[in-house]
């Protein structure tokens, strides 16, 4: 996990993605050939830190390192681009979390390799009132 | 000391995570009854730490900021996620920069301050155009022991730059002052500090921010009336109020930056976040006092003059304590299932 | 040049504790092989999870257990519709003049695994990077489209409940089924909540199982003939949330129309239904995109009636992927079975004079799909 990590660290830490230079269609996670127009003119783009929600869920079971999470909240969220990602979402009362809330990403930990293993972050999202 | 160049905070960020434990909780498990010192503190949630906190407060630092070139990231905490290993490279990465200097410091409850005072000095050599400053901590208390009362979470941002139009507030001077005073220690490999109770109050904090303080105040021949606040280091509600009619400064003074009460003592962070409240509220031409103060030890005091366009600067952020007004309050059994899985 | 199902073979699933991966394996093939007559030319196992048994070259080593040399054997894995994916690759490879028959095995052994790991191998079909890295579970992600589609057609959890209900009334006589008992809508809207809206009884269990077939050019077995009509396939984009309308399926959309069309058979000719019904909103828009029922109606179609063990087209006749189980890469060959058995008239199971079965089997949430259309021929 460890060196994918490392890989990826940026698309973890600044939600990077891509914009295709020929019909400025984006996406996250990236893409290598537009899905919308073809085309492989395409670039690094920061996606917006700012959303909705336009589904969700309260997760009871979990993988393994996610245990002390549950009840876990995963939004599908619709960031102000139209592209739509899924994320936890966090510090938000339950009663917060609905459809077309206004959500906005934070910078957290996603899982740690037990005590003496790394420390794995990326975004989350939690409701902005 | 002061800088051949002027240096001013060009933008700054305080983040206080969402959970409190109330001090009741804490004295009704150890005591039976009753509270600590302050009324509750802030405590970091399971997914967040020192480099999260430190990340959180940093983008607000800069968006406030707007566009600079930082050449330093510079993370002071007691806390860090690793032994080896920086957090300031993550905090780095994190902000997309990558061509700067990058360090964790320690130094206690003074960490912060202490890569303040070493920004300032790369900037003001022209090395490089601005730098990022964070006191950041998420502390921990032994069970049963006193600090598990105050010890709380938090981290606080600023970015400096040299003085421009765009500033905040410049730093006029400061000061360091240390001696070798065990007070309070941690040991490579334990988990909690170890402190020698009573006597981290004379010998250690009051002897250490007087001297600073004194020591300033001489260098820029100022009184403490000169000033429109103060903040002191808070490690509980007490000391800080104690050690501003010691060395004449009013509670009017220290009330703006007093947040021990309302989330206890996030050690590298509390001095640093009392001033981030501060500046929330202060006008152009106000003076502040900056004393901070780390265990080991030592005390950092700065004095800083807010500049002409704070008011702009600062209307698109949140102020801090409406911040802390959305808080979510926890028990004991929580508090403990956070602490233990950190373990993990 | 016709196609058929001439050898079945399966275990029940269940928790295995005393067969491994190769055991089952070996087991319902065993049973395939002598039913059919016939020693197969290629092996094909379908199977996604074999890597938490530390084991590949499945091929390799079930073939060598059953006494079969010199033939030429390998995996095919296409997450959890790569039984019927091995199904369809084993139809497209007997349209060449070089294989005769082929013996496609579809197993999984789930149960080896801690449950967190359970749930973590069940989104192995997934993005590693983007959906695994942060923990969202495949019931998660069936909870999501759940909501949207109960949102946008306004359908509460209690009305979609009726799917599972009948899966589990059609399970009570399936002798291989997982589970056996009827349920009711109370249970359902009781039982502990997996993902939100999604309870435990909402959702496809975990258990082991096998299941084989011999597909062969000719029909050896002591068994009516059952002919392959059509077998496609048809991809799209993975993350649901990705594609433009989020509830539109058009892997299955696709699969569908070109088996439909190769097998020269209408819409109202089919008979049964084996789909991939692994949660009831996932259900309920199968049976949409294929046109059973209009958008947002198959609930109210299914509590009117339609679906049911008596009426055509019946679906999950044995319980489908809720009670008789989903042994993720197995599911598939139990579906070719069940159908195949019903059209069969095996011990009287056939039911209405049904002909023809269409089994559909999918990956993740519509991300790959295979359509398979089988009829009893004379």
């Amino acid at each position: 996990m460890s060196i994918s990590y490392w890989r990826n660290k940026d698309k973890y830490y600044r939600i990077i993605g891509s914009i295709c230079n020929d019909c400025s269609y984006e996406s996250f996670p990236e893409f290598y050939t537009c899905s919308k127009c073809g085309s492989s003119n395409i670039e690094d783009k920061i996606m917006p830190n700012t959303g909705k929600i336009i589904s969700y869920t309260i997760s009871y079971e979990s993988m393994p390192g996610f245990e002390a999470e549950i009840p876990m909240p995963i939004g599908l969220i619709q960031l102000t681009n139209g592209v739509n990602i899924i994320a936890h979402i966090v510090d938000s009362n339950i009663e917060t979390i609905k459809v077309n809330a206004s959500v906005k990403s934070v910078f957290r930990k996603i899982n740690i390799d037990g005590k003496s293993g790394q420390i794995f972050y990326g975004y989350k999202f939690k409701v902005i009132i | 000391m002061k800088s051949s160049t002027s240096v001013s905070i060009s933008g700054y960020g305080g983040y206080v995570p969402k959970l409190r434990l109330p001090t009741s909780e804490v004295a009704k498990l150890w005591k039976g009854g009753g509270s600590g010192p302050n009324k509750a503190k802030s405590v970091a949630n399971i997914d967040e730490d020192t480099t999260t906190m430190s990340v959180e407060a940093a983008r607000d630092a800069i968006l406030m900021a707007g566009d600079c070139n930082i050449g330093a990231v510079f993370v002071g905490t007691e806390s860090k996620p690793y032994a080896v290993k920086p957090t300031s490279t993550i905090v780095a990465q994190a902000l997309g920069i990558n061509r700067t200097l990058a360090a964790d410091f320690e130094f206690a409850c003074k960490a912060g301050t202490e890569a303040m005072q070493v920004i300032t000095g790369l900037i003001g050599s022209s090395m490089i155009d601005s730098g990022l400053a964070l006191g950041v901590d998420t502390a921990q208390g032994r069970p049963g022991d006193s600090l598990e009362y105050t010890a709380g979470s938090a981290a606080a941002a600023f970015v400096l730059s040299k003085r421009s139009e765009n500033s905040i507030a410049t730093i006029e001077a400061s000061t360091s002052y240390v001696t070798d005073t065990g007070d309070f220690w941690r040991r490579q490999g334990e988990s909690f500090p170890k402190h020698l109770s009573r006597f981290t109050g004379d010998p250690g904090y009051f002897h250490h921010v007087e001297s600073s303080v004194n020591i300033l105040l001489k260098e820029i021949n100022a009184q403490p009336e000169d000033f429109k606040y103060a903040v002191f280091h808070q490690p509980n509600p007490k000391f800080p109020v104690e050690v501003a009619r010691r060395l004449g400064f009013t509670r009017d003074q220290i009330d703006t930056g007093l947040l021990n009460p309302e989330i206890g003592n996030p050690y590298s962070a509390s001095s640093p976040l009392g001033l981030v409240a501060i500046l929330d509220v202060a006008m152009p031409g106000d003076k502040i006092l900056l004393a901070s103060f780390g265990s080991g030890a030592g005390s950092d005091a700065f004095s800083l003059i807010v500049d002409d366009n704070i008011v702009e600067k600062r209307k698109n952020s949140i102020p801090l304590r409406e911040k802390l007004n959305d808080n979510v309050e926890i028990n004991y059994g929580t508090y403990a299932k956070i602490r233990g899985i950190l373990d993990r | 040049m016709s196609i058929y199902v001439s050898g079945t073979g399966l275990t029940k699933v269940a928790e295995h504790w005393s067969d491994s991966l190769i055991d089952l394996a070996v087991k319902s093939a065993k049973q395939a092989i002598s039913e059919s007559n016939t020693s197969p030319d290629v092996v094909i196992i379908g199977n996604m999870l074999s890597s938490t048994s530390n084991q590949e070259n499945l091929g390799g080593l079930i073939s060598e257990k059953l006494g079969l040399n010199d033939i030429s054997t390998f995996k095919i894995e296409s997450s959890s519709c790569s039984g019927a994916m091995a199904i369809n690759v084993a139809y497209n490879l007997l349209q060449s003049n070089n294989v005769n028959s082929i013996l496609v095995v579809g197993v999984e052994k789930m149960t080896d695994l801690s449950p967190s790991q359970i749930i973590r191998a069940n989104t192995f079909g997934e993005s590693s990077e983007y959906i695994q890295y942060f923990g969202i579970t495949m019931n998660s992600l069936y909870a999501l489209f759940s909501k949207l589609y109960m949102d946008k057609y306004k359908i509460s959890k209690e009305e979609l409940s009726h799917f599972p209900v009948l899966s589990h009334k059609n399970s009570v006589s399936c002798e291989h089924a997982q589970f056996r008992k009827e349920v009711s809508i109370e249970s359902i809207s009781k039982a502990s909540i997996v993902s939100s809206p999604l309870g435990l009884l909402d959702c496809s269990p975990i258990g082991d199982g096998s299941a084989s077939v011999i597909l062969s050019k000719d029909n050896k077995s002591n068994f009516d003939n059952i002919e392959i009509l059509a077998s496609s396939s048809s991809n799209s984009p993975v993350n649901f949330f990705e594609r433009e309308d989020l509830l539109k399926f058009s892997s299955t959309k696709n699969s569908f129309t070109k088996a439909l069309s190769n097998s020269k058979k209408q819409l109202s000719d089919i008979d049964i239904l084996e789909i991939h019904d692994v949660v009831p909103a996932i259900t309920a828009r199968i049976l949409e995109t294929f046109g059973f029922s209009k958008n947002g109606e198959a609930v109210q179609d299914l509590i009117s009636g339609k679906y049911a063990l008596n009426s055509k087209p019946s679906i999950s006749t044995f319980g489908g992927l809720k009670a008789r189980g989903n042994p993720l890469s197995a599911t598939g060959i139990y579906q070719i079975i069940e159908t195949t058995w019903r059209l069969q008239n095996r011990s009287e199971l056939n039911i209405n004079n049904s002909k023809i079965g269409l089994c559909h089997n999918m990956s993740g949430i519509d991300s790959n799909s295979v359509v398979t259309i089988l009829e009893a021929v004379n």
